[in-house]
């Protein structure tokens, strides 16, 4: 009687204590193959023995719960261990494998995490089994065994067990896995009973080492080792299939030849964090720390072969041969030797001293027997910031970050003045024209090219990266041209001054520059749109602004010449005074013009570019750490773009209009230098100034003056208004504009 | 693209400025004194084309003709230690020797008889230039060579190279002190026409000025020639250095001038510089900030013309632009401030009738060239208060013309001969209606001026000869 209560203590149930629900299944009742844990226990004591008195039954009947639980406990443990080579070892119970075996096909995702926590409940029952056993021991020593041993014996695992047997019920029940698991166990090991906590504890404990391995494989190799989809960061394509990564791990080391181009698409995109899987207690910020740290290890562990070539090219020539180049130079060079080049570059980029104290302090973590929080937070951080300061080291010293930003500057930010000078007048005769269709970017490869030879020659290496491109029509319409249409439709209105307005084809003129790894990492595709925002907006200027100048110049030798002509002739210059009477509001015009295109070039040149520059640099200069200077640039940038008003529409709209205007202006001076067609200029000038005066009205304008730009407003106001003459003139004092078409001319 | 700009040195002062400039350019751009770029010249960034080209062996010549029509200056340059810089077909010395005898006429004559060799040189010159921007001429306006020599060249210039600019750095004579050349107000005037008529730009340097700095600022008790020179020399190479280093902005002469020139008979420039130093001159200036500076361009002890405005006058004189060349490390930051603060303090007075502001272009510094002084600035302004030191001439020369002075001299050349003086007149006409025009800039009318009634708009000034010629008046 007593074996046979033992035996149910461990779960084997007999004729004296059956398990009910074997009972109904065998009578062919309606057997729930949906719940495979039943809530209750269905050990009972057989109903029909009578020799047990009713408080002797209450007695047993609560003992052998705990075998239930046992056995309901073990099953878990031994399914979630399952693996299938050892499921020849399960097989020993029909009926259990059965069991298992319709589970295996409904569950399909094995989990390393239960297993984990199924060795953890192994754990435990091995104590429970060898309190049984004692117990058994000390019946069997005992004359007269009584039924209080066995209570006595197992009466801590009556605190244990059934909370144990709810938390994998919720497991099993759920299909809670991965970090969620560490999450349901954190929450229970919140509880008042000593015993149960520390069981919790050490389940969770369990628990944590597999996150720990995956954190090592990710944070020391740079390796997503989670064939099951349970570790929080993801890659971002593995929505269909989890065994996907896996194969894809594989892969990668198969051919790391096409890691360096993967390993972009890596870092911005390629991996992210499974909320699902980020267990509560351990916070976003912190997650994303992970994050980075991983993705900076796979990128300093997976250099581009062209880099490690570039960089190691004469250590290698010395150290390995000439067979070795030639491996590098083959695309599909064999895997052995590919392995040993990332790895030494990748040693070299991450020093394996750096490694293992990265592989310590997770070691550290995971052997102490808690989860501390802020240790955690400590060693994630410290990593992060060992990977940051690798991937800075990488950046900005090694691939030279500050030469890669001065170029942008010299060529999307116009300050190779210069150049840009040339190409625009080398251009100037094609640019006067609509641009073809086809082959736009080819005719203007000539003066591009021209313009290189004439001010860079060799001495710039950044050079060879920038390449100009001319979109063709209606493919990429910048949201620039789509503003000039906007202008172009309510200028129609006023006169006909948008006749020949197609030249603004030009406008569509871009500049790429093409980055090496790793640089990608931080000019990404994003970053070089902006840049080119700028760049298309401050050619715009450019140009307008050197049109300016040309007619100021044509204006000052046809005086010149009218002067010379005087003094061969000796002529009185009646004619010339007439022409001269003419032109002089219009000089006053152009004046105007160039003035506000001048000042809002020296206002961005001087007060956005240089000033943002500056703390660009100072904050270079002081950081060590990667995505801190990810974060400077992105400011850097959206400072660029905001503070010339790149972002504001009312006032990037009416510049545009001007600059239209300028640009039209000079042509039809151009265009009738001998005879002006006064009218129309009359109109331009007309439409001008009304547009210089809404241009300081809406820099004026209350709106604007609350808004957070009203700094960077002020400043280009104090430029444009320092002599007051835009106020006087939008007050009305001086009544300009409305005086201008009175004047004779 | 190389805009070159091809120089032209007449007369002593202008070769003296010149060899002065060139000194300088040599020295930032790490040019040895033979031409050869020196070791440590690797930097780069710089733009020597501009005005320098490479011969084949390297070397790199100036852009520069060094014309004088007697041998004293030239010979020194030929004999001192930037003998080997120079182009020696580049260098014209007439044959007799004898100078010009500061007689404008002669110089005017003279240089009419050696057009055709002076304008070979120059074409060769042109020739070699990818797309020549224009001519810098550098000579004072008193002498005779400089100024006569110089007056025709500008009028060749501008018949032969129409469309390139020509900018000149023209030294004016000390007025104060009597100067030992006594037809100086003659030649001064004449020149002045051509510089009116036929320059695209003019940098005025006033000697009476450069002397006052020299003594005021650099505490030299009796500066020498070639002290004041290198204030010459510093202004014109600080003034060249957006061409020669360039930036966003300014990278050729059109953008510079055209920025500085709204109206185009005003454009005679006057400049400051400021922290000044000549060699071996210990500096007293303590701290250079980007205000410091700009506010020390704007006082007239800093300014290389002197004003010989009265009080009240000198009140209603403004400015008609200003670019500022703030060389070295300068925080961006402090330029808008800077700005702001001369703003809210009025330091500087503007036209009214058209859009106006100081201009700030921050350019790079050589890195060959040590300075004690973080940042320096140059300013190029257009300023109403200019007209007085051509009234100043113009009063000059009247007095002169009214005794009849010296007028031999010239009658002995063919523009003067048979008595005619309306050379004379005319010129008088051109640089009163100069004045005129000046004047009109300070009041907000000026859009008016000339336009509908120029006699009502011009009355505070004598006008010599009641009406203004229509030719002028524009």
């Amino acid at each position: 009687m007593l074996h046979e209560l033992l035996l149910a203590l461990l779960g084997f149930t007999g004729d004296l204590i059956v398990d009910e629900r074997e009972q109904r299944k065998t009578l062919g009742l309606a057997f729930n193959s949906d719940s495979p844990l039943s809530d209750e226990c269905t050990f009972k004591l057989a109903p029909d023995i009578s020799f047990i008195e009713p408080s002797e039954r209450d007695l047993i009947e609560r003992l052998i719960k705990l075998g239930f639980y046992y056995r309901e406990l073990d099953r878990f443990a031994k399914k979630s261990r399952n693996l299938s080579w050892i499921r020849s070892v399960t097989s020993v119970h029909p009926l259990e494998r059965a069991d298992e075996l319709s589970k295996q096909s409904r569950e399909k995702k094995p989990s390393v995490y239960r297993r984990a926590i199924a060795n953890g409940i192994g754990e435990i029952l091995s104590v429970y089994r060898s309190a049984v056993l004692h117990i058994e021991q000390k019946l069997l020593a005992e004359t007269t065994p009584i039924l209080a041993t066995v209570t006595e014996g197992l009466n801590k695992f009556f605190v244990l067990f059934p909370p144990l047997y709810e938390v994998i019920l919720e497991i099993e029940r759920d299909d809670i896995r991965g970090g969620q698991l560490l999450n349901v166990l954190n929450k229970r090991c919140h509880c008042g009973v000593p015993e149960l906590r520390t069981c919790l504890q050490r389940l969770l404990w369990n628990g944590h080492q597999v996150m720990y391995n995956q954190l090592a494989a990710w944070m020391v190799y740079g390796i997503l080792q989670d064939p099951h989809g349970e570790f929080f960061i993801k890659r971002q394509d593995d929505g269909d299939l989890d065994h996907r990564s896996s194969q894809e791990e594989v892969s990668e080391k198969l051919a790391r030849t096409s890691v360096h181009e993967t390993s972009l698409t890596d870092w911005h995109s390629g991996f992210h964090i499974s909320l699902d899987m980020l267990p509560d207690y351990i916070p976003m910020r912190l997650g994303e720390s992970i994050l980075f740290a991983g993705k900076a290890i796979r990128v300093l562990r997976n250099p581009s072969p062209a880099f490690q070539f570039q960089k190691d090219k004469s250590f290698q020539q010395t150290m390995r041969g000439s067979q070795r180049i030639r491996g590098f130079m083959h695309s599909d060079f064999p895997e052995t030797e590919t392995e040993l080049d990332a790895d030494l570059t990748g040693g070299e980029l991450l020093p394996q001293s750096e490694a293992d104290k990265i592989e310590a302090m997770l070691k550290d973590l995971k052997e102490s027997s808690e989860f501390h929080k802020r240790s955690f937070e400590c060693t994630v951080d410290s990593v992060r910031a060992i990977a940051a300061s690798h991937l800075w080291q990488l950046v900005v010293v090694r691939a030279d970050l500050n030469g890669h930003l001065k170029a942008l500057k010299d060529y999307f930010l116009l300050e190779k003045g210069d150049f840009f000078q040339c190409f625009l007048e080398e251009s100037r005769q094609l640019m006067r024209l609509p641009p073809r269709q086809s082959t736009g970017e080819s005719d203007l490869m000539v003066p591009f090219q021209l313009a290189a030879t004439k001010t860079i020659a060799e001495e710039d290496k950044y050079f060879s990266r920038v390449s100009l491109r001319m979109p063709s029509f209606g493919v990429t319409v910048r949201s620039s041209q789509a503003d000039m249409v906007r202008s172009k439709v309510s200028l129609t209105g006023k006169a006909n001054l948008t006749s020949d307005t197609s030249v603004d084809g030009w406008d569509a003129i871009a500049l790429e520059y093409s980055v090496d790894w790793p640089m990608q990492l931080f000019f990404t595709q994003e970053v070089l749109s902006k840049y080119l925002k700028v760049f298309q907006y401050l050619i715009r200027l450019k140009r307008t602004q050197m049109e300016l100048e040309k007619s100021w110049a044509s204006v000052m030798h046809q005086d010149h010449i009218e002067s010379a002509q005087h003094r061969k002739d000796g002529l009185n210059g009646s004619t010339s005074q007439q022409r001269r009477q003419g032109i002089r509001p219009m000089w006053r015009v152009r004046e105007h013009m160039a003035f506000l295109i001048r000042n809002l070039q020296f206002y961005i040149q001087v007060d956005v570019i240089e000033s943002q520059w500056k703390v660009l640099q100072t904050h270079i200069h002081d950081s060590q750490d990667f995505t801190e200077l990810v974060g400077f640039h992105q400011e850097y940038l959206s400072a660029l773009i905001s503070q010339s008003f790149l972002d504001i529409g009312s006032v990037s709209r009416i510049l545009d209009s001007i600059m239209k205007l300028c640009l039209q202006f000079c042509w039809n001076i151009e265009n009738q230098e001998s005879n002006p067609n006064t009218s129309e200029l009359e109109n331009i000038a007309e439409e001008f100034n009304k547009k210089s005066n809404s241009l300081y009205t809406i820099l004026r304008s209350s709106k604007l003056a609350g808004s957070q730009r009203a700094p960077f407003l002020r400043r280009f106001l104090l430029r444009l208004n320092f002599n007051s003459f835009y106020e006087a003139t939008a007050r009305g004092v001086l009544n300009v504009v409305r005086q201008r078409p009175a004047l004779p001319l | 693209m190389p805009r070159e700009i091809i120089t032209l040195q007449v007369g002593q002062c202008g070769n003296q400025i010149g060899m002065e400039f060139w000194k300088q350019l040599c020295l930032e751009h790490g040019i040895s004194k033979d031409g050869i770029l020196e070791d440590f010249a690797t930097q780069g960034g710089d733009r020597k084309d501009v005005f320098f080209y490479q011969a084949d062996d390297q070397h790199y010549i100036p852009r520069a003709l060094l014309i004088d029509l007697e041998p004293r200056v030239i010979n020194g340059i030929q004999n001192g230690d930037y003998r080997n810089l120079y182009n020696h077909e580049n260098i014209f010395v007439a044959d007799h020797g004898g100078g010009a005898g500061n007689n404008w006429a002669s110089g005017y004559h003279q240089g009419k008889g050696v057009e055709e060799e002076i304008m070979d040189m120059i074409d060769r010159e042109a020739d070699g230039s990818d797309s020549l921007e224009g001519f810098v001429l550098c000579h004072s306006i008193a002498g005779g060579t400089g100024s006569g020599m110089g007056s025709y060249l500008l009028e060749t210039l501008n018949d032969r190279y129409s469309k390139k600019l020509v900018q000149t750095y023209s030294v004016f004579p000390n007025q104060m002190e009597t100067s030992d050349v006594v037809v100086q107000p003659y030649n001064s005037l004449l020149t002045l026409k051509r510089l009116t008529l036929n320059a695209d730009c003019v940098v005025v340097l006033d000697n009476t000025a450069l002397g006052r700095i020299a003594v005021e600022r650099l505490h030299l008790t009796n500066p020498t020639f070639a002290q004041t020179n290198s204030l010459v020399s510093t202004v014109m190479s600080a003034s060249t250095t957006t061409l020669r280093y360039p930036g966003y902005m300014n990278n050729d002469l059109v953008g510079l001038l055209a920025s500085l020139i709204p109206t185009p008979r005003c454009h005679f420039l006057m400049t400051g510089y400021t922290p000044l130093t000549v060699e071996r001159q210990a500096n007293v200036i303590r701290k250079t900030t980007v205000l410091d500076v700009m506010r020390r361009l704007l006082q007239t002890k800093n300014i290389m013309v002197s004003s010989y405005a009265r009080n009240k006058e000198a009140s209603q004189a403004k400015y008609i632009s200003i670019l500022n060349i703030i060389q070295g490390e300068v925080d961006p930051t402090q330029v808008h401030e800077s700005l702001q603060r001369i703003r809210e303090r009025k330091l500087v007075n503007f036209i009214e009738w058209g859009p106006a502001s100081i201009q700030v272009a921050l350019s790079k510094k050589s890195p060959y060239v040590q300075t004690a002084h973080r940042v320096s600035g140059l300013m190029l302004a257009s300023h109403t208060s200019i007209r007085h030191l051509f009234s100043k001439c113009l009063s000059q020369y009247d007095k002169l013309r009214k005794k009849q002075a010296f007028l031999d001299n010239y009658r002995k050349f063919p523009m003067f001969a048979d008595n005619d003086l309306s050379e004379f007149d005319e010129s008088r006409d051109i640089i009163e209606s100069l004045v005129d025009e000046y004047k009109a800039c300070e009041s907000p009318d000026y859009i008016k001026w000339g336009m509908e009634d120029p006699e009502q708009l011009m009355t505070g000034e004598g006008n010599a000869s009641g009406v203004v010629d229509p030719k002028l008046a524009f």
